[in-house]
């Protein structure tokens, strides 16, 4: 079964404005309340973990075993960002020790995001998400990594992975 | 409701489906599940997070609106019977994949349901048995409805009265008609 993605852009753009609801409240109190709008993103991003650990569960049901890394990526690079945003990364590369840039020159998450005037948060919020996403993603296939995504040239954005070394991961739940 | 009506408006619905980017309903599914489950941690009462999600579907609503008329062709609703077909066969063709129909039309023509047996929101989802009877799973949706026909100056309420997931044989949206509000002289900028 198909959505339109339109909805699964509305269902987004409200979850995130959920999450940092408070924002401008909080802005005009005290110090406490940096913590705050951390915590609100931390917890974005923790959702966006456990959806993209899980999403990518399912999409790779069913393939092969991957033999390398490399493969892992490509995966995710491709299979993975299509079904999560509608096309793939537009370059991959590698220095061979576990960094990772990948860029996509139209993100889907900043896309719609710049087509509504009256969302909440910082363009940086918006992509806390789908920075999840990818993060769940590449843990779910045994690589615990840290994310950064730059989109100051959006709706360009630069992600770039560093691998985190030798650390087990308990796999997939 | 006249059967060429009633075609043309599938019609709509099917070529506006057919025309837009997709997304796995997995996807949406998987999403909107995790977001249910953080509203409960937040709210905890039933009642609470029933309400937020409705608060959270008219934000969508009033959103979605432009969109659905722009995309879907149709000017605009003109009365709440129309209305309620629209939504059954365009928008949630559109927007869900789905098509619902109309029912349960009361005799002032003021109250019907929109039923519908797929629900891509609710795959794969099993409520708690705590919240079976509690939880309106889909309530963003009957906000979704609210919001967007507000915008066409059509004030409804709207109550999840079956869902599949208690167990009910289909889903069904119960729509009263409220009041139709006058069109407001400067949202009407021509020039």
């Amino acid at each position: 079964m198909e959505v339109t993605e339109e909805t699964f852009d509305f269902l987004v753009t409200v979850m995130v404005d959920y999450f940092l609801q408070n924002k401008e409240v909080l802005n005009r109190g005290n110090q406490k309340d940096d913590l705050s709008i951390k915590r609100k993103l931390e917890r974005l991003e923790a959702i966006g973990r456990d959806i993209g650990r899980r999403w990518l569960e399912k999409l790779a049901e069913g393939t092969p075993h991957f033999s390398t890394e490399l493969d892992k990526v490509k995966f995710i690079c491709k299979e993975f960002w299509i079904a999560t945003f509608q096309k793939q990364v537009d370059n991959l590369k590698t220095n061979n020790k576990g960094t990772y840039v990948l860029s996509d020159k139209r993100f889907r998450s900043l896309l719609h995001i710049s087509e509504t005037p009256d969302s909440i948060g910082q363009l940086e919020d918006y992509i806390v998400f789908p920075l999840g996403i990818i993060k769940g993603a590449f843990e779910s296939l045994g690589m615990n990594c840290d994310i950064f995504g730059d989109c100051s040239k959006a709706p360009s954005c630069i992600f770039t992975i560093n691998l985190k070394e030798q650390e087990q991961l308990s796999g997939p739940k | 409701m006249s059967s060429s009506r009633a075609s043309t408006w599938n019609k709509l619905g099917d070529a506006a489906y057919s025309k837009s980017e997709k997304v796995s309903a997995d996807l949406v599914a998987l999403t909107y599940g995790s977001f249910v489950r953080e509203i409960i941690k937040d709210y905890e009462e039933p009642d609470q997070v029933n309400k937020e999600l409705e608060k959270l579907g008219y934000n969508i609503g009033i959103r979605l609106i432009e969109d659905f008329l722009a995309k879907s062709g149709i000017g605009n609703c003109s009365s709440f019977e129309e209305s309620a077909e629209i939504i059954s066969r365009v928008a949630f063709k559109m927007f869900l994949g789905i098509r619902a129909t109309v029912s349960n039309w009361n005799s002032e023509y003021n109250s019907c349901s929109i039923v519908f047996d797929e629900n891509p929101l609710a795959e794969y989802v099993e409520l708690p048995p705590e919240y079976t009877h509690s939880l309106l799973y889909s309530n963003i949706l009957c906000g979704v409805i609210r919001g967007a026909l507000e915008m066409v100056q059509i004030i409804v309420e709207c109550q999840f009265v079956k869902d599949q997931l208690r167990g009910d044989d289909t889903n069904e949206i119960k729509i009263r008609f409220k009041e139709m509000l006058q069109e407001q002289v400067p949202w009407n900028d021509e020039e």
